[in-house]
């Protein structure tokens, strides 16, 4: 290798690096500070590579509405199951232990309008570690399952 | 000629060796960094396990590289259980990206090791976005993808480093072999 | 190593960047005083500051949920020395009660007499029958059922398929899933003249029976509140209260939650604070200046819920209204009810015809106290259209409170001075 190129390639290596840290980083703070900061209005909970949505929480009029059943093999009952006392929805999710597919357990929240995963199986169960939801979605990719925010930045407050 | 000939094999046998190591510390490093979990996205991964293939890219061939990575999305898919499942195809996606993306940048002569291997690292994310929009259906990985960028430029600057360190030993350490 | 070093300063830097901000905003959640969850929004200088401001505030939503409770007595070892639950188990006793339920209790009284009666927290046991009958609804599908259809679609979903029906029918036969006999697939109904069949697809709400609603006039019909009264006194440093009427029961619910957040309001007021809000359930909030829309003079975009959502793809607001300093208090039906030819049955009942009378399905206020507004906003939900457009003749402008209703023929009225009104 000769001398003088390399130095000139570390040279261009670090012009790069700056160069993608500052695109990235403005890029990141350019969503930080555009996040909304209205209120959620719905949390939809969709699984596989469906659009439509299995189960939707209205934060507006504070029901839960299902839409339809999981399509399922019969040996694991029906899902969803809604437990409006627990706050929670439970769907099947695709991961497997032992050939066996694990549930994922969503709780919602009607007064913080939140929504968190707090119960599935995935390795190292890094689903349930994001937390509680005001609007970021959550991706249960594993399992498949995800739970996106409707939210309405012209709304500070509904009543 | 008999000399140049067995020299030609053993040279060849010892590259399997080699490799097959290589192979085994990338499986190894893989399935190291899916049980820290660093990723913010349940499933993703920042691509430590990349600095195999980043190493093999520059000591050896871009085939020898891409064949290696390729086998190693797989046996670690195998190893895990989950061949063919949502992680599976974002790792294969993230890592072809990746390894496509060095190898083109490599050819250029115009990056050293550290750049090629900090755009691979993006690549990994762009790579696992794209199958990440496919399994999941929907594109709100998307929202990820700004933090997963920025993670992934240190991951990046690591990797290379190990990455200059290792070859420019290597460069001393095989050539004193081969000699 | 001075390149790593110099790249984490530059991430972590960024990093810190994004999480930078002088002054914070606390927030403070409430789950259990009044039925409902309030959700308190305030600058503080510090956190040990906003731990006071928590502490101060609880105190006063603790004080006035256990004074105005209906449902159970005091604690043993409560402060106070009465509350509403007590006061409705002695009828007729004169008891002794703290200064803090006797201001409330002259302040509905004002109210009442204000609005003509249409707001009268002394007709409880009106309300728990309507409270009863959402109870008794049952879930399910099952022949001889009534169902209330809005709509439904002849095929497919789509806007040419829709058909509007707004009738009630009754259940002739029920389709279920044949692994699955919880699961109904369809369900057939009778509307006189025709027979459809409806699914998950249509918008429709099951209603109570006749016999159901038939038994709660009954018991409407045997209420008499015209000895009703509430006789307030005070001696020296004493306050004495006396529920009198055969068929007397306080229920505060109208008016206790407004109140007590109208006292946090002027304890936040009195801190000078600006940047706050303050939302009690879905119905009452009060709002302060929004340090988040600086360049719109610190207003807050607020929308109005829209009550005739018959399916989950109509439009969830109605409209939004662009305010600051003020409160705003909506009373609907459409949150918690019951159908019974095709009209919602709920808690806001009129005085006069000791049920839900059917005008609005919201109202709306702007004003600047909100426990006055929400007691309004129950008054005028009872107003018919005449009536309230006399009374606002008279009263909207020396209280100078805004209106906006949603009436039940889907048209919205407004009586707005200069706030901005936007319609969806």
């Amino acid at each position: 290798m000769i001398e003088g190129k390399k130095d000139s390639t570390n040279k261009r290596d670090i012009l790069l690096i700056t160069i993608l840290l500052l695109v990235v980083g403005g890029l990141f703070l350019y969503f930080q500070l555009f996040q909304s900061t209205g209120e959620a209005n719905y949390a939809h909970v969709y699984y596989g590579s469906s659009n439509d949505p299995i189960v939707t929480i209205d934060f507006v009029k504070n029901e839960i509405v299902q839409y339809s059943q999981q399509d399922v093999p019969n040996q694991y009952g029906s899902f969803p199951i809604i437990d409006e006392g627990k706050r929670t929805i439970t769907l099947l999710g695709d991961y497997e232990i032992n050939g066996v597919r694990q549930i994922v357990v969503i709780q919602y929240d009607f007064g913080l309008k939140t929504v968190q995963i707090i119960e599935e199986e995935s390795p190292n169960n890094i689903c349930s570690r994001e937390g509680a939801s005001t609007g970021k979605p959550l991706i249960c990719l594993p399992n498949r399952v995800r739970v996106e925010f409707e939210t309405n930045d012209d709304s500070d407050f509904t009543v | 000629m008999m000399i140049l000939i067995s020299q030609c094999d053993m040279k060849q046998t010892r590259k399997m060796i080699l490799l097959a190591n290589f192979l085994a510390i990338a499986i190894v490093l893989n399935l190291i960094e899916s049980a820290i979990a660093l990723s913010p996205v349940p499933g993703a991964k920042l691509g430590f396990a990349n600095v195999i293939t980043l190493i093999i890219l520059y000591v050896y061939s871009f085939k020898d590289s891409t064949a290696l990575t390729l086998l190693r999305v797989i046996l670690v898919g195998l190893l895990s259980g989950r061949l063919l499942g949502p992680t599976f195809y974002m790792s294969l996606s993230g890592a072809a990206a990746a390894i496509i993306a060095m190898g083109i940048l490599k050819k250029t002569n115009f990056f050293g090791i550290l750049g090629v291997s900090v755009v691979g690292s993006i690549f990994h994310v762009f790579g696992q976005i794209g199958a990440g929009i496919f399994v999941i259906g929907s594109t709100a990985i998307i929202y990820w993808m700004p933090l997963m960028l920025l993670l992934s430029i240190p991951a990046g600057v690591i990797t290379g480093l190990i990455g200059k360190r290792f070859v420019s030993v290597w460069d001393t350490w095989h050539n004193k072999i081969e000699n | 190593m001075k390149k790593i070093f110099s790249l984490g300063l530059i991430i972590f830097s960024i990093f810190m960047l994004s999480g930078c901000q002088s002054e914070k905003m606390y927030t403070f959640n409430f789950y259990d005083y009044m039925d409902t969850y309030i959700r308190v929004q305030m600058m503080a200088p510090s956190e040990s500051d906003a731990n006071k401001y928590h502490d101060d505030i609880d105190a006063i939503f603790s004080m006035y949920h256990e004074l105005s409770t209906s449902y159970e007595t005091l604690d043993e070892d409560s402060i106070y020395l009465e509350n509403i639950y007590t006061l409705n188990q002695n009828i007729g006793q004169r008891l002794e009660i703290d200064q803090e339920l006797y201001d409330l209790l002259i302040f509905a009284e004002e109210v009442k007499e204000m609005t003509d009666g249409y707001f009268d927290i002394s007709i409880g046991k009106a309300v728990d029958v309507w409270k009863d009958v959402m109870e008794e609804q049952t879930e399910g599908f099952e022949v001889g059922d009534h169902v209330y259809v809005y709509h439904y679609y002849d095929g497919e979903k789509t806007e040419e398929n829709k058909i509007l029906v707004n009738q009630t029918g009754v259940v002739e036969s029920v389709q279920r899933d044949e692994e699955n006999e919880s699961i109904i697939l369809s369900v057939t109904l009778n509307l006189g003249e025709s027979s459809i069949t409806i699914d998950k697809d249509d918008a429709y709400k099951k209603e109570i029976s006749k016999a159901l609603y038939d038994q709660a006039i009954l018991e409407i019909d045997a209420l008499d509140f015209s000895e009703n009264s509430i006789l307030l006194e005070t001696e020296q440093d004493q306050y004495y209260a006396t529920f009198i009427g055969e068929d007397i029961k306080v229920d505060l619910g109208a008016i206790s939650k407004g109140y007590a957040t109208q006292k946090v309001y002027e304890y936040i007021n009195n801190l000078g604070i600006k940047n706050f809000s303050i939302s009690s359930g879905t119905s009452s909030i009060i709002l302060g200046e929004n340090q988040n829309r600086a360049e719109e003079n610190f207003i807050f975009y607020v929308s109005l819920a829209n009550p005739y959502q018959t399916e989950i793809l109509d439009k969830a607001t109605y409209g939004t209204i662009k305010v600051k300093n003020l409160s705003v208090t909506t009373s609907g039906n459409y949150e918690q009810y019951v159908l019974y030819q095709g009209d919602r049955y709920h808690h806001i009942v009129s005085p006069f015809e000791k049920m839900p009378v059917q005008y609005y399905h919201t109202v709306t206020i702007l004003g600047e106290d909100a426990g006055l507004l929400d007691a309004l906003s129950t008054a005028l939900f009872s107003m018919s259209p005449e009536v309230m457009e006399t009374w606002l003749n008279e009263y909207q402008e020396s209280l100078n409170i805004e209106i906006i209703r949603f009436n039940q023929d889907l048209t919205i009225d407004t009586f707005l001075f200069d706030t901005e009104f936007e319609e969806h």
